[in-house]
């Protein structure tokens, strides 16, 4: 009996064992039919988003995600306990098609932006090529190791195609023109292939597209500021004033025995704050790319972490939240303010650096000449760079080495430009061509960059004075209403304790220095802004919470 | 920087909407100065008010007591104890604030005090005489004052925070007037609290002189010793001192004093006699009236109480109107006198009038007849 029994068990165990090993082959079967058939689908989408191994990307972001959304799935029904949830891994795979397509939409759209933002470089650069007579492959080439991010990637396997893949240059372009999710780029670039079908003057024609270009992006850069400066009005409206608003009534409202939860408003001046944030910081045509730069912003997230600690009272846990931003936004602000200020100098001095020095060459100066005779009155940021660059070519220093020892030495983005378009242009010449060129975007760009930052500096304000005036508001509160609060809970008029409605008015304070902070920094689209405006309303903040709120001094 | 923005600012304004939300927060502030100075104001006036109302309330029931004390009255405890808030348009206000009355234990002691009349001085001997009581005090719950208290003790009214201010006086010239309540009221309401207070004691005094001693009155009271020294007339107390819990008034020596003592409770049991006192004199010749006052603890006389006299040697015959004998009965009247007609007698004799106590003992007065 024994024996038989052992047997039967040994064969359930066996056929379990087939029965997992077929189900998993199946789910095999399907994920590999879905991946396949997901991708045929979006070829193009995939292409326009510069996704190339789009098998393996649909793979890996389907079992990410499905794995997530069963998770989440498993944790809402225990959580509500409805058995509905329970029939949402059905609709997985529609999850899933519709978070992949809004993810590679949004890459196009990353992509766009890029390429569009650095066209007039790749004109730039372009141009002088043209003017060089290099043929398509030469400039392929140069323009790929030019460096001009994502029009630079292009160019590579445009490069690669043609060199290795045996592809005729203009089916090439071609290819890259329907791929290309700027449709800017792609008519260039379709261009150049009627030109070189045609055999006309390519020269001529960057030139007339670079023209269109300043145009444009004189347009762009007037839309981006209405853009900005609605964006701006919607953060202050939306994530600043209707919090303090709501704050306000729910105060004022509770002297009536009545309490909205502030958690409320939090919620909306978190998600709200969030998303314009994201939304500045994303639309912002020039945004600190560089992590070196950023780094000490960083820091801030330190005192974040504080708040996870449980201390021994409320207060405590935010006195010493407020001493953290103190101290990190202090030590953030130590770092970020030098470099920049650094930035900001040198932005402003390489228009008049540059005119200067297309001044000399049009007096006939030799450009080693001439580009340290510029340099003569300028501020000593743009000097600590220039000079030892100018005295090199000046001593025969092979000019594009010279310039990519500027670019990797300058931490200045338009100086690093200037230095990468000049370290591949200088040894084919028309370096008047190029900064003269360069010279009309800068001043552009100078026109552009004092308009955003009058139009952020007034809103800017705005916010400050709507802090000050909410900082007097709070004062208002805690002296005069919050000892009315007191004797409501006495007489148990009121459930919520006083302590509770002085952590509100903290964390109110404390969540709206964050948000002025954080939007004016996004605003910019410059991070390092952010802790010295933290460190100024911190300041402010913690002298009001420990003073009157608290009192602890 | 500064220059920069200024100069910037020259040339652009704020936008609409920018604009519009500075004018919005400037509303905002105001509306919150308003909600947290102005509404206040307005709702302590109206807790001022209810504070004066009740303030009255409280005198009247003083008056209403010390003329129920002579009369034998009922007298009406009522108090509002709470009251709305007024509904101000597009502010908050809370609905309505309430009032507390706690009572709270009283003791009085009065010692050194030796009463003029001979009978009563078993109870005022000299040495130490204790009454408790019980004491009020009304808080009101108001939300936007900081407000006073009115205290009632010992037929006192003290209104204030700190610093009391006494609406009536416990001693004036020689007299010692204590109105005292031996039951307790509570209520937490923001309604009318209505009580019928009924004066179980009342309507007597007595004199009392001192023993050798300044007679000292112990008041145990939550109210401070500035309070008392305005309660008392000072042309009769000679010191005022606090110790623990107690006031102490140390009364001027080589004067009479009348102390009249009056107790409400809420039930109408009368006290129980507890003393004689002789009315008509101690030796007479029959036939002749015997009268007695029948008193209670506090001096107060006690009508409805059964007087036994009786002829110690039987050689008197009694009569109450009704009976006669040896030994007879007699009521006391509403002024607590009790009396007999000793009709004739057979030599002397002595008649002893007696009244049982609460705890059984007797208490005896004696006349002499011949």
């Amino acid at each position: 009996m024994k024996l038989r029994s052992l047997f039967t068990s040994l064969r359930i165990i066996r056929l379990s064992k087939i029965s997992i090993e077929r189900t998993f082959y199946a789910l095999r079967l399907i994920l590999s039919k879905f991946v396949k058939c997901v991708a045929s689908r979006n070829k193009s989408l995939f292409l326009k988003a510069g996704v190339y191994d789009f098998e393996n990307f649909v793979k890996t972001f389907t079992l990410t995600f499905s794995l997530t959304l069963v998770l989440l799935e498993i944790l809402l029904y225990f959580t509500t306990k409805n058995v509905f949830i329970l029939f949402l891994p059905l609709f997985t795979p529609i999850f899933i098609i519709l978070i992949l397509k809004a993810t590679l939409l949004i890459k196009i759209h990353e992509r766009k932006s890029r390429i569009e933002i650095n066209m007039h470089k790749f004109l730039l650069v372009m141009l002088v090529f043209s003017k060089a007579r290099l043929n398509i492959l030469e400039i392929a080439k140069n323009i790929a190791q030019s460096r001009i991010d994502v029009i630079s990637d292009e160019f590579v396997r445009i490069y690669y195609k043609i060199k290795y893949g045996g592809i005729n240059p203009k089916a090439a372009l071609l290819e890259a023109a329907e791929n290309s999710p700027s449709d800017k780029f792609s008519d260039i670039l379709r261009g150049i292939v009627g030109l070189l079908e045609s055999g006309g003057n390519l020269s001529r024609y960057i030139e007339d597209r670079l023209k269109d270009i300043e145009v444009e992006r004189k347009v762009w850069m007037q839309s981006y500021l209405e853009k900005l400066s609605v964006m701006l009005d919607s953060y202050i409206v939306l994530a600043i004033v209707l919090p303090v608003l709501l704050f306000c009534i729910n105060i004022t409202k509770s002297v009536s025995g009545i309490m909205v939860p502030f958690e409320i408003t939090y919620i909306l001046m978190i998600i709200v704050g969030a998303i314009l944030c994201f939304a500045l910081y994303s639309l912002s045509p020039e945004k600190t790319s560089d992590f070196e730069k950023i780094k000490p912003v960083l820091l801030l997230v330190f005192p974040f972490i504080t708040l996870m600690i449980n201390f021994q009272s409320e207060e405590m846990k935010r006195l010493i939240f407020l001493l953290f931003v103190l101290l990190f936004s202090s030590i953030s602000s130590f770092f970020t303010i030098k470099s920049f200020i650094e930035d900001s100098r040198i932005s402003r001095s390489l228009v008049t650096y540059i005119s200067k020095v297309l001044g000399y060459l049009e007096a006939g100066k030799d450009k080693c000449i001439a580009l340290k005779l510029a340099l003569k009155d300028e501020s000593k940021f743009i000097k600590k760079y220039l000079e030892s660059t100018t005295e090199k070519l000046r001593m025969g220093y092979p000019c594009n080495k010279v310039f990519l020892e500027l670019e990797n030495k300058s931490k200045n983005e338009d100086l690093r430009i200037l230095a990468r378009i000049l370290s591949k242009t200088c040894i084919i010449g028309y370096l008047k061509d190029v900064l003269l060129g360069y010279l009309n975007e800068m001043s552009r760009l100078n026109m552009f960059r004092k308009e955003r930052d009058s139009i952020i500096r007034m809103h800017g304000i705005a916010m400050i004075v709507i802090f000050i005036v909410f900082i007097f508001i709070s004062f208002i509160i805690s002296s005069k209403l919050l000892p009315v609060f007191e004797r409501m809970v006495d007489c148990s008029l009121f459930s919520i304790k006083v302590e509770k409605i002085k952590d509100y008015i903290a964390d109110t304070i404390i969540m709206l220095s964050v948000a002025i902070s954080t939007g004016w920094g996004a605003a910019k689209g410059d991070l390092r802004l952010i802790p010295p405006v933290l460190l100024f309303l911190s300041i402010i903040t913690t002298i009001f919470v420990c003073k009157f709120l608290y009192g602890f001094i | 920087m500064l220059k920069e923005i200024i100069s910037t600012s020259k040339n652009r304004g704020v936008s609409t909407v920018v604009g519009f939300s500075i004018i919005l927060m400037m509303l905002i502030a105001s509306y919150t100065y308003y909600q947290a100075t102005v509404i206040p104001e307005i709702c302590s006036r109206y807790e001022l008010n209810h504070f004066n109302k009740m303030v009255g309330q409280l005198i009247e029931f003083l008056s209403e007591l010390k003329s129920s004390c002579s009369t034998g009255k009922h007298a009406n405890l009522k108090i509002d104890l709470g009251g709305n808030y007024p509904v101000i348009p597009f502010f908050s206000t809370p609905t309505s604030f309430s009032s507390t009355v706690i009572p709270y234990d009283g003791e009085i002691r009065i010692k050194n005090a030796l009463a003029l009349e001979e009978d009563l001085r078993k109870v005022f001997d000299g040495k130490e005489v204790v009454w408790k009581c019980n004491n009020l005090k009304v808080v009101p719950n108001y939300l936007f004052s900081s407000s006073s208290i009115i205290i009632y003790e010992y037929g006192v009214v003290g209104v204030g925070k700190r610093n009391y201010i006494p609406l009536s006086r416990l001693i004036e010239k020689e007299s010692i007037s204590l109105v005292l309540i031996n039951c307790s009221i509570r209520s937490i309401s923001n309604f009318v609290i209505e009580r019928t207070l009924k004066c179980i004691s009342g309507g007597g005094h007595v004199e009392i002189v001192d023993s050798g001693s300044p007679i000292e009155i112990w008041i145990k009271t939550k109210l401070p010793l500035d309070f008392w020294r305005n309660a008392v007339d000072r042309k009769s107390v000679e010191s005022i001192n606090k110790s623990g819990d107690y006031v102490i008034l140390k009364l001027r020596r080589n004067k009479v004093y009348s102390l009249s003592t009056c107790i409400f409770d809420l039930t109408s049991v009368k006290q129980t006699p507890s003393y004689l006192i002789r009315i008509s004199p101690k030796a007479q010749v029959s036939p002749c009236n015997l009268f007695v006052k029948v008193k209670d603890e506090y001096g107060n006389p006690v009508g409805g109480s059964n007087v036994r006299f009786e002829s110690l040697n039987n050689s008197c015959i009694l009569t109450n109107g009704t009976s006669s004998g040896f030994s007879v009965l007699a009521k006391s009247n509403q002024f607590g006198i009790a009396g007999i007609v000793v009709k004739e007698c057979n030599g002397k004799d002595v008649i002893v009038s007696s009244l049982t106590r609460k705890d059984g003992t007797k208490y005896e007065v004696t006349f002499i007849v011949y």
